[in-house]
Formats: C-alpha cells, structure tokens, sequence
C-alpha cells in the first residue's frame, strides 16, 4: 500500500479505535481484572492495601451460588422464549408488508414506533395495559368469558414470558426491516418455476424463501440471542425481578451484585461468565449453520 | 519600595483576604423530603442567616433507596459533598461499613457540642462511635379521616385498641360504591413484620441465624397479605403495586385510616401541595394484644462524608438540623430537653396547621403518652441491607397469593442464613 493510503487508514480508523479501547476493551479488561480480585465491599474499592489477588474464587463461588445459577437459567429461558418468537414474527411481518396495500407507510411507521420509543414510556404503557388490577387487557379477557385472566408481570409463571413478549414486540420492528431487504432480493424466477410445478404458497415459502434468506436468518437468530441477554432495562422498569425471584435474569443479579451489596469483584465474575456463556451460545450456532443455512 | 511600605501592602491584602474571602460552604446531598424545594429549604436560609455559612443543596430524585445508591457510587468515586442523610438506621449502618462516613466524636468535642446531652437515648453508637446527628424519630401512629367516620356514623378510634379492633373498624368504613377502603399501609419491609416486632421477637436467633421462620413472623405476614386479600379492608398489594400508589396517599381522602409513621404530619401539615377539605385525625397504634403494647419507630441522622470538604461547617449545619428540623417539618425532634411542654408547643403548631383536625392532647397522647414501649422499627444487624431486600422481595410472592407465609417466612430465613454465611466468611 502507498504511504499515502496507509495514512490515510490510519486517519479513518484512529477514532474508532480509540473510542472501541476506551469503552468496550479496557472496560472489559478491568472487569476480568477486577473479577480475579477482592474488591467486594466499598471500603475495598477505597482502601487498595487490602486489595488482593482471589483466583478463581469468585467465579467458583458463582458456581455454587444457587441464586446466581438460577438467575442465568431465567436469562437462558427468556431467550428461548424471545429469539424464536422475534424472528418468527419478524419474518411474517416482512412477508405481509412486502405486499402492496392501502396505507402501506403509515402501517410501517406504526410498526417502527416501538423500537424507536423510551423504554420507560414502554414500562408504563405495558404495565397499565396488562395491569391484573382494571388493565384493558384483563377486562377485555372477562368480558369474553375468562374468568381467571393471567396475572400477566404479577404471575410466577407469566412474568418472564410476558416480559419476553414486550420485548419482542418492541424489537420486531428492525428484525422485519432486515427480513424485507433478504426477501425481496430473493429471484422472482425462481417462485415462477415453483409455481409452474404446483408448489402451493407455503411450499413456495418453505422450500424457496427460507432456504434463500437462511444467510439472514442466521445472523438475525445470532444477534437477537446475544441481545436477549442485554434485557437490564426491560426486566427492571417492568418487574425489577419480581414477583419474588420470577423475573430475576442474571443482569439483575449482577446489578444488585455490584451496585446494592457493593460485591463488585463477585459480580464482575458472573458478568464474566455471562460473557463466557453467550459466546458458547453463539459458537455453537456458527457450527450448527453448515448444516441448515444455504449460501 | 521601602520596608514599611511592603508590610503595609502585605497587611492590606492579608486583610482583604478576610474581608473578600469567599464565604464558608457546606454542601448537602439532599432527598426529596431534605431538599430546598422541600419544608426543609426554609432552614437551609435560616441557617445562612444565623451563621453566615452558604448552603448548597444537591437534591437526588427517585426514591430513597435510590438516593442510598447514589451516596455509595458517588462517595466510592470521592465525592466531597459534606453532608448526607440516612432516612433509617439501616442506611446508617450501611454508610458507616460502606466507610461513607466520619466518626463526630473529636469533631464535636473541638466544637464544644456535648452529643450526648442533647441527643441522649437517639445518639447511634456504632463500635463506641458516633456517625450522625440523630434527627426527626419518627413514631408509628393511626391516621383517620373524619369526614369518612362521620358519614358512616362510626365513632373516632381512641386509647388502646387491637389490630382485630382495627379490622373491625376498616370493615365497617369500606365503601367500594364511594371507592372508600377503611386502611390504607404502605410497602415498607417493617409492615410485613410489624406484629412480630410488637411481641417483641427480634430478627436474629441467639445463634446469629435469622429469625424469621418464627411463628410470630408468619402471622405477621400472613395479617398484612389478609387485609388486602381475605378483609379487602386496604388495596391489595397488587393493586397498590400495579398502581404505583404512594406512601402519602392517605392525603387524597379515599382512606379512612392510615397506618404510618409520624413522616406522614410533613404531608399533613401541607395543605399547598396536598389541598384536601376534611379534617384528620390521630390515635396510638393498636397491639397485638395486651401483653404486646409495644410502639414502633426510627431515628434517621445527618452524617458527614469522609470525603467532606468542609467537616467543621458541615457538624454545625447537622448539629443545627437535629435542634431546629422540628420548627419547620413538624416531626418530632431527637432532643433530650423536649419535655412535655415542647412537646405541646410543636404539636399545638401541627394542630394549628392541620386547622383544627387535631389538638395538641390529641397527637401527644397517640404518641408519646399512649402507654406502649418502644422499639425500632427495622432489623438490622450485619446483613441489615440484605435482610431488608430479602424480605421484600419474598413477602411480595405471598401478598399476591402465590405462596403460603409460612413458605415464604422459611424462604426468607434460607436466603438471609446464606447471606449472613457470605458475610462471616469475608
């Protein structure tokens, strides 16, 4: 390369990457350091003689700290509630608006708005639609027979599916916009040729459309698996938690980790393993893709 | 420039550097209750006035345990703000493990403030240490609306009465049709275990262990999830959750009785921010049952930093607070010297700000003359923070019927058990 380029490479590259060490690479360092070490109360973070050196000790304690392991067990089971309901939707909503109709904008726009809107605003707007206590949800469900509704974020057994629906509700949007460019760049020749062999829509769909954005699929199943465990926001204007430990995902127990019990070193540990966690997660997913994504 | 002339320069400025310095500053990270715009903004000027000393007021909006939050991240990054408050001994312990805070006792020996006689029984020894300025003990009481009562015809409560008694009353004050409840009780951890607390049961067994699967405590909790589910005498807890219903709602007139701490005359007295055209009133706590007539309440503190900037200003404006907070919020002081008659004065101001709700006979005789022992309100202890969020977070499955007491009181004992094991081997 002349000098001239590689100047200017560096130029172009220079602040991003000063901006990427300074907030993703050194924060992630210092986790893993602070993690190996002792700082688990407020007066340890102040006083650094008594700063030590703790292994693997903390992460050994996460292991057999029950709470903690139940914590990333919710974290595991709202991804499975979220990813797959996320994309299944998506895709169905690409579908449908990728077809020509009346007020085809002003019905994009109304599926964008959730993704751009406050996920404050989103925490009130759900919580007195599903309130159990006069919410327009559970009145609608009385008025049509069901006498016990669900206790929807008040339930034991609902919050976290309720919580994963929120959110996918609110993410579907930049899902489906992804979903519309894959499928519209999908050759029209090749419906045609179904077509001429009889292949119904759903055959069409099956055997042509999915196999032809599986590339797309593939990316969106991994990025919406990684996203689902950043749901701190969500969990914690909707639930905090609750009821009891319901709701409890593991980002929350690493906040009150850190930030209510001033465990810093513990909790810098399980975010750690969290880390550790989602990347097994999304190494297995890019093995398991020669086997279905067809490039 | 000869000698006489550089000595009366250097004197000149040395002067204007008295006269022109900038004036001493003490900075306050306040709560909502504690911030300028609050009751407590008229002291802050006063204060200015008497001493000369400029208060800077630094309010943290959300709620308390938000504020606690924001005390130990801010601190833990050297924050020099000079004073904080501590709403309850919890916090107060917490601050002082959390090393948030100085120890005042050379401070005020320096100072000549003699703690002790001014604050007594209220001053908070932490290992032979004193950390806060003891201010506004807060004492448990029965609220009522009398405008309620009269429409039911129901006589106002008075003297010693049970909890059964209270029930009783709720049931016969709530009206759905008007939207009335008869009891309205927050979501602070010490309802769930007022009744345990009132027979006198502590949190702790003797072996340090938890407490809590005590029967005392199971009924505790079972009571509190029965008034709102089973006598439907108060919001249940998942309305009051689902709602967002505020501590103070007792103000908006929909509750007929408010069980709450003496906090609550803040609100009362305040007919700008809570305009109402009924008139209150005040009864002592009811009991268990005869053998258990305890009453309840906390004591909260101005601490200083460890970081403060300004630590001798900063002991006079607490030492302030804890002797003047009274004349401006209408809650009891922290003072020895408080005697009957003081007491008297300060309610006859809450009776001539409630216009004529209430006299002063009635507030001193729900509070302080009212036969009951005391104790504090909250456990606390090694894992205080722990227990609390524990407690809260469990009593909450049992309030919206998805567990029994007696599993959630065993849940909670589990958890706390772990915690004070985690803690020991520290």
């Amino acid at each position: 390369m002349h000098r001239e380029e590689a100047k200017a490479v560096v130029i172009f590259v220079t602040p991003f990457l000063l901006g990427y060490l300074m907030f993703e690479a050194l924060p992630m360092v210092s986790a893993i350091l602070i993690s190996l070490t002792n700082i688990n109360s407020l007066s340890g973070l102040r006083d650094l003689h008594s700063l030590g050196f703790a292994g693997l000790s903390n992460y050994a304690k996460a292991l057999s700290d029950g709470p903690a392991m139940a914590s990333f067990g919710r974290s595991l089971l709202f991804t499975l509630y979220y990813v797959p309901a996320l994309n299944a939707f998506a895709i169905l909503l690409a579908l449908f608006i990728t077809r020509s109709f009346y007020f085809t904008k002003f019905v994009r726009t109304l599926i964008f708005t959730p993704y751009v809107t406050n996920i404050v605003a989103v925490a009130i707007l759900w919580g007195l639609l599903l309130n159990p206590y006069g919410g327009i949800v559970n009145e609608t469900l009385k008025l049509m027979g069901v006498s016990q509704p669900p206790m929807w974020l008040y339930g034991m057994r609902t919050a976290l599916p309720t919580l994963a629906g929120i959110s996918v509700w609110k993410d579907v949007a930049f899902q489906m916009i992804v979903y519309m460019a894959a499928i519209k760049n999908v050759p029209s020749e090749l419906y045609e040729s179904a077509e001429v062999d009889g292949a119904s829509k759903l055959r069409q769909f099956l055997s042509v459309t999915m196999p032809m954005i599986s590339p797309t699929v593939f990316a969106m199943v991994v990025t919406s698996t990684i996203s689902s465990f950043q749901n701190y926001a969500l969990v914690r204007t909707m639930t905090n938690g609750g009821p009891g430990d319901a709701s409890r995902v593991a980002v929350i127990n690493i906040y009150e980790q850190a930030f209510e019990f001033n465990r810093f070193s513990y909790a810098s540990a399980q975010a750690i393993m969290m880390l550790m966690v989602i990347m097994l997660i999304t190494v297995v997913q890019w093995r398991a893709q020669k086997r279905w994504v067809h490039y | 420039m000869n000698v006489r002339c550089l000595a009366l320069c250097a004197v000149t400025i040395v002067i204007g550097m008295q006269v022109f310095a900038a004036p001493e500053e003490v900075t306050v990270l306040a709560y909502n209750q504690r911030d300028e715009s609050s009751l407590v903004g008229a002291l802050y000027k006063d204060f200015t006035k008497d001493t000369g000393i400029k208060v800077t007021v630094l309010p943290i909006p959300g709620s308390t345990a938000d504020y606690q939050r924001k005390i130990d991240i801010s601190i833990a990054s050297g924050d020099t703000t000079d004073i904080l408050f501590a709403t309850n001994p919890i916090d107060y312990v917490k601050n002082i493990l959390n090393g948030n805070v100085m120890a005042i006792d050379d401070l005020a020996k320096s100072a000549k403030l003699d703690l002790d006689a001014t604050y007594g029984k209220y001053i908070n020894r932490y290992k032979g240490k004193v950390y806060g300025v003891p201010q506004s003990p807060t004492y448990w009481a029965v609220f009522y609306n009398k405008k309620i009562f009269d429409d039911a015809g129901i006589a106002y409560p008075k003297g010693y009465w049970t909890w059964d008694q209270y029930v009783a009353t709720a049931k016969k004050l709530t009206n759905p049709a008007k939207r009335i409840y008869g009891s309205f009780m927050c979501n602070f951890d010490a309802y769930s275990y007022m009744i345990a607390n009132q027979k006198g049961v502590d949190g702790y067994k003797p072996d340090g262990t938890s407490n809590f699967d005590d029967p005392a405590f199971v009924e505790s909790v079972q009571f509190m999830a029965d008034l709102g589910n089973k006598y439907k005498v108060q919001p249940s807890y998942l309305e009051a959750d689902s709602k967002k219903l505020p501590a103070e709602s007792f103000v908006t007139g929909n509750y007929a009785m408010c069980f709450s701490g003496t906090w609550l005359f803040s609100q009362l007295s305040d007919t700008t921010k809570y305009p109402r055209d009924w008139k209150w009133g005040i009864t002592q706590v009811p009991v268990p049952d005869a053998k258990s007539k305890i009453n309840v309440g906390a004591v909260s503190y101005v601490m200083i930093n460890k970081n403060a900037k300004n630590p001798s200003a900063a002991l006079k404006l607490a030492d302030y607070i804890g002797k003047n907070i009274y004349k401006y919020t209408n809650e009891p002081p922290a003072l020895t010297k408080f005697n009957k008659g003081d007491y008297n004065k300060l309610f006859k101001d809450i009776a001539v700000a409630s216009n004529g709700s209430v006299t002063a006979a009635n507030i001193y005789d729900a509070i302080i003359d009212n036969g009951l022992g005391y104790r504090p309100e909250k456990i606390t202890g090694s894992v205080a923070a722990q227990y609390k969020a524990i407690i809260l977070k469990e009593v909450a499955v049992t309030y919206i019927g998805q567990r029994s007491a007696l599993d959630t009181c065993k849940e909670i004992k589990k958890q706390v058990d772990e915690a004070i094991n985690a803690t020991a081997a520290k």
